[in-house]
């Protein structure tokens, strides 16, 4: 299993490197070189330039520009930002990585929660009246031009009836009389640290009850440990963190809006599928036999059909992966949420390059640490293909 | 090519004669057709397709009526979708401020003082109006630069449906190609080309273009090829790779080259025949993934073209215009053209996929 | 308890059957119309009796062994008859009261075995959750012990309930399956097709395997099987189908030398045999009827060599020819000894 994930993990690597050189080769296309752009910015002077070009290597040849280029990238060394100069590139995307981060994480397990569960009851009650509805609302969430369901989810909710803000990090006018000790990035990264935690912490639970070797005794266990999970975590920021904590709920407040709108464009292709793949399960033998064994409906329909009706849609998830990606730019965009989407676009809008490459890398490996990941969850759920 | 048939096989047919008599691409036609019509019968059993298909024909008589239209009854100086104008004009009542109930009609004292300083409340001002409501002039209104909404729907349809059709050609010719090919081969080229599909899925799309309309000026026909290009080589060529391995396994594959068939003979004259209609299949969810694609991308405003439907809600959206729900034309229709004619394609290809697709084939 | 449980059913011989089946029609509600896959069967199974239920594909075995276990279908309904189970009438019950019955009572070694096993849970696990359902008291532990001894009975290493079904061959996984079915100690098992795709010497080993456990606990079975061949290696008595009815019922060491049922005969003509005397092999010619609309009269007599006007208008019934031997066919009295009709 660990051979398996060291495999994976080389392969995602080298993919990553293949992809650097490519965006490299891009560069080397373009007429000039990147030392020539913001000629109108005052604040970038020639000395700067000439900086520029040796910390690029630009002197040298294609092979040794080549090389400096991805001795920088892997030394953390990701240039100088043109249209937020002078700050570090490596230091814009730290601001801005956990912001996406979270977006990312909490839409697609909405999503993939919303749509397996939706997926799941639907295929179970097996009604054909019911079929072209779920259809075309599966297809609508699918198709929808999602900048323009990203305006009318804000134009509805935030808007029309004034459930959340209308786009926006934070409430300026809240934090202008913060603490000195609360910052927007600090509690943010506190809310993701926790987020994380509890994550892991459920999923650990899990396996721990799983081992219990008792069945009763292991429901037991997990119960206790999320319970004590969640209260501790709660204590903890009602005592320790007490100063952030009204201002950690209005990030989360305006983090609620972008993540379902994100959610939702995911939710129909996997609803969809787990409603596919569910009917499929079902006409399975060993549904039939989990029935003659006196097996209760809500067990078979969970614990049998759905838990085998999860490995395709867990498949399909790499896929929406690049789906869900896209859609967080233009989330991000639409909803002024100053994350790595957002910033890339910027940049890229700007011709800011060395801030566009940072971020298109960070995405990328955004990207395959989340294909990774969910590759091992995988190989977890099916037996199968465990070695 | 006609003396290919001659094959005297008393067991056939009983009219062999007639049958023989009868040109080749006379056969070929009838044999296309019959199968147009079987397949029509069982598309037509599908009520969501029909649906789709008939959103894409209106689509598609937009489209053309538009230049029509422009020839004819629309003064080009008005209704030209990109260097139209045209002024509404309005007259006014002035109440007094916070006392406006119907904007349409009213206009407050502080907004009409900003034009002339000496108006009072109760007189009236002619204004023109920028966008304007729907009229009978302008059926979806005006746009803020005071440009016909309708003309310019339906010009962006035209482009729309370019785009799509040349992306998803695009993609199911480089796609079959290449997973005929690998198919056929296997070994080498295969790992090759599936690695590449890796890789590409893997790379999120958006991004890409993102990153590459920084680098390089994007012109409406150059997107249909890169989403083509990307999309030929990346998922859709692993999908068509399934079907003509499966093709390329059959008893006639074999027979075909011990009858002394060339490489290229087989697979363009046995293998590549029998996956077309499932590449014909991913066409339709190809032009789908093209029309949201190019939409979005204007509407990042990434895309050096005039006019598009994501051109329009980015206009609106940028000049401020999202939250106001009396402007509603401005953003709604562009809207809903991309939805429902990116989601016809969908649902076509879904219909089809009934069809076509062996997996879920029900007869 | 688990000692005491399984001789439970030993010994008793005699008594009232453990199961009566008496007047079944079932029927599957279909657009086109109703389809009758179960027509006034009637037959009962004696306790420690292993009763074969044979014909072709489709003509209602495994209908008759869903409604004794009522999975079946929503579009199906028992329309009449009764299915008494050790005193019960299983044909009455709600679905809900069945599930506790299921498995506890009647269980099932289903057709195609390979993919009775959820692939994602261990093998002893998805035996486990049978126990759980039926015995709430029993520990994970005694559960366990009980597993193994299952395992061992059907000649399975007791190590092998912590693997994944995906690690068993084919045989492996059927015996796995038949531990299963007799985990909970049902009064009556229905063994569907058991061994039918497993190749030829496996299907050996199991078959003797499961007469042995058959007779050793004193078991009451049902084998289902389109093979003759089978079910004459196994069964005490023989039941023969053809379009939905019970055309012949008898001892099997009756039934197979001198069949009364024109329908039997074929079947058996076309079966070779290496065990009993060489005799020629007749083709069965035709197909089933369908059974949305099936043929007025007996369902037989448009395949039927002996057919005669009577036939066409009126359904035969059932008659005893001896004791425990029914047959119904108008003409059985023409139906020949095996291999002399083409003489």
């Amino acid at each position: 299993m660990l051979k398996y994930i060291g495999r994976r993990t080389l392969q995602n690597v080298l993919i990553f490197i293949v992809f650097l050189s490519a965006t490299f080769f891009l560069l080397q296309a373009q007429p000039g070189d990147i030392s020539q752009q913001f000629l109108a910015n005052p604040k970038i002077t020639p000395e700067v330039r000439e900086q520029f070009r040796e910390q690029l290597g630009l002197g040298g040849t294609v092979g040794e520009q080549y090389l400096t280029y991805m001795g920088n990238f892997f030394t953390g060394n990701l240039g100088i930002s043109f249209s937020e100069y002078p700050r570090e590139v490596s230091d814009i995307l730290a601001e801005r990585l956990p912001r996406t981060l979270a977006l990312f994480l909490f839409a697609t397990l909405l999503s993939f929660g919303l749509g397996f569960q939706s997926g799941k009851f639907l295929a179970w009650r097996r009604g054909s009246k019911t079929e072209p509805v779920v259809t075309t609302v599966g297809v609508f969430f699918q198709t929808v031009f999602y900048p323009w369901f990203a305006l009318m989810m804000i134009w509805a909710f935030a808007f029309g009836l004034g459930w959340f803000p209308i786009g926006k990090f934070l409430t300026v006018e809240k934090w202008l009389d913060a603490p000195p000790g609360v910052e927007a990035n600090g509690v943010f990264n506190r809310m993701l640290i926790t987020a994380l935690i509890v994550l892991v912490g459920v999923a650990a639970v899990e396996v721990v009850g799983r081992r219990a070797g008792d069945r009763r005794r292991g429901k037991r266990i997990t119960w206790a440990g999320r319970i004590l999970l969640v209260g501790g975590l709660w204590i903890w920021w009602a005592t320790v963190w007490s100063e952030q904590a009204p201002y950690a709920l209005d990030i989360a407040w305006h983090l609620v809006l972008p993540t379902v709108t994100l959610a939702l464009i995911g939710f129909g292709a996997t609803m969809l599928l787990t409603r596919a793949s569910m009917l499929e399960t079902l006409k399975e033998d060993f549904i039939l036999t989990a029935r003659a064994k006196g097996v209760p409906d809500k067990v078979i329909r969970d614990k049998h059909a759905a838990r085998n009706a999860l490995l395709p849609v867990t498949t399909s998830l790499v896929l929406s992966l690049a789906f869900l990606i896209g859609g967080g730019v233009v989330t991000e965009t639409v909803f002024s949420w100053p994350g790595m989407g957002a910033t890339l676009l910027s940049a890229a809008l700007q011709e800011d390059i060395p801030l566009t490459i940072g971020a298109f890398a960070f995405i990328a490996v955004l990207a395959l640490i989340a294909h990774l990941i969910i590759d091992i969850v995988y190989m977890y759920l099916d037996p199968r293909i465990r070695v | 090519m006609t003396d290919r048939l001659v094959d005297p096989d008393p067991s056939a047919a009983p009219n062999m004669a007639d049958v023989v008599a009868e040109p080749l691409w006379q056969v070929r036609l009838r044999l296309f057709w019959q199968g147009l019509r079987s397949g029509w019968s069982s598309f037509a059993e599908s009520r969501i397709g029909l649906v789709g298909l008939g959103v894409i024909v209106l689509f598609g008589i937009m489209a053309m009526i538009q230049p029509i239209l422009i020839g004819t009854v629309w003064e080009p100086a008005i209704y030209d979708p990109v260097l139209g104008y045209d002024a509404v004009v309005v007259e006014k009542t002035i109440v007094p401020d916070n006392e406006v109930t119907d904007p349409a009609t009213q206009i407050d004292l502080f907004s009409a003082r900003l034009l002339d300083p000496l108006l009072q409340v109760g007189d009236t001002l002619v204004v023109t109006v920028q966008p304007a409501p729907p009229s009978r002039q302008h059926l979806l209104g005006t746009d803020p630069l005071g440009r016909d909404v309708l003309s310019q729907l339906m010009f962006s349809t035209r482009a729309a449906f370019m785009l799509g059709i040349v992306a998803a050609l695009v993609t199911v010719f480089i796609a079959t190609t290449v997973g005929a090919v690998s198919a056929f081969f296997g070994g080498a080229v295969d790992t090759l080309f599936m690695r590449l599909a890796d890789l590409i899925i893997l790379v999120p799309f958006l991004p890409i273009l993102i990153v590459l309309s920084a680098l390089i000026d994007f012109q409406l026909f150059h997107l249909a090829l890169l989403i083509g290009v990307l999309g030929g080589f990346g998922g859709t060529a692993i999908i068509l790779k399934s079907q003509a391995l499966s093709v390329s396994v059959k008893p006639f594959i074999d027979a075909a080259r011990i009858a002394g068939g060339g490489h290229l003979h087989v697979i363009f004259r046995h293998i590549i025949p029998n996956v077309l209609p499932l590449s014909f299949l991913y066409m339709m969810f190809s032009v789908t993934d093209a029309i949201s694609a190019e939409a979005t991308l204007s509407f990042l405003g990434l895309l050096n073209i005039d006019m598009s439907w994501g051109i329009m809600i980015h206009q609106a959206w940028d000049q401020g215009y999202l939250l106001d729900p009396n402007r509603w034309w401005l953003m709604v229709p562009a809207g809903m053209s991309v939805t429902l004619l990116a989601g016809s394609f969908f649902l076509v290809g879904r219909a089809m996929d009934e069809i076509i697709n062996p997996r879920l084939r029900r007869r | 308890m688990n000692e005491t449980a399984i001789e439970r059913n030993g010994g008793v011989q005699s008594g009232r059957p453990i199961l009566e089946v008496d007047g079944l029609v079932m029927h599957y509600r279909t657009k086109a119309g109703d389809v009758s896959a179960v027509e006034e069967v009637t037959f009962a199974l004696g306790r420690g009796e292993a009763l074969g239920l044979v014909g072709e594909s489709g003509c209602g075995k495994t209908s008759v062994a869903m409604t004794l276990i009522r999975l079946l279908p929503d579009n199906a309904i028992i329309k009449e008859g009764s299915v008494v189970l050790d005193g019960l009438n299983v044909a009455e019950l709600t679905d809900g009261e069945m599930r506790k019955h299921r498995w506890a009572d009647i269980s099932m070694v289903f057709q195609g075995a390979m993919n009775a096993w959820n692939p994602v849970y261990k093998v002893g696990d998805q035996i486990m959750e049978a126990l759980e359902q039926h015995f709430p008291d029993m520990s994970e532990a005694e559960g366990r012990v009980r597993i193994a001894e299952l395992f061992e009975l059907v000649g399975l290493s007791p190590a092998m309930m912590d693997r994944y079904p995906h690690e068993f061959s084919g045989g492996m996984r059927q015996r796995a399956v038949i531990a299963m079915a007799l985990s909970c100690n049902p009064k009556v098992i229905i063994a569907d097709e058991p061994t039918t795709a497993l190749d030829v010497i496996v299907q050996d080993q199991i078959l003797k395997e499961l007469r042995k456990i058959q007779e050793e606990l004193g078991m009451s079975i049902i084998y289902i099987s389109h093979d003759v061949a089978v079910i004459a290696e196994v069964s005490d008595r023989i039941g023969v189908m053809y379009a939905g009815r019970l055309v012949e019922l008898g001892a099997t060491d009756e039934v197979f030398p001198r069949p009364r049922h024109p329908y039997t005969y074929l079947l058996l003509s076309s079966t070779p045999s290496v065990v009993g005397p060489r005799r020629r092999l007749a083709p069965l010619e035709g197909e089933p009827p369908n059974l949305l609309a099936p043929p007025t009269g007996c369902r037989f007599q448009p395949r039927c060599p002996f057919a005669a006007e009577i036939c066409a208008s009126q359904d035969p019934p059932s008659q005893e020819l001896a004791p425990g031997h029914h047959v119904a066919c108008w003409h059985w009295e023409q139906v020949p000894e095996l291999g002399r009709l083409e003489a």
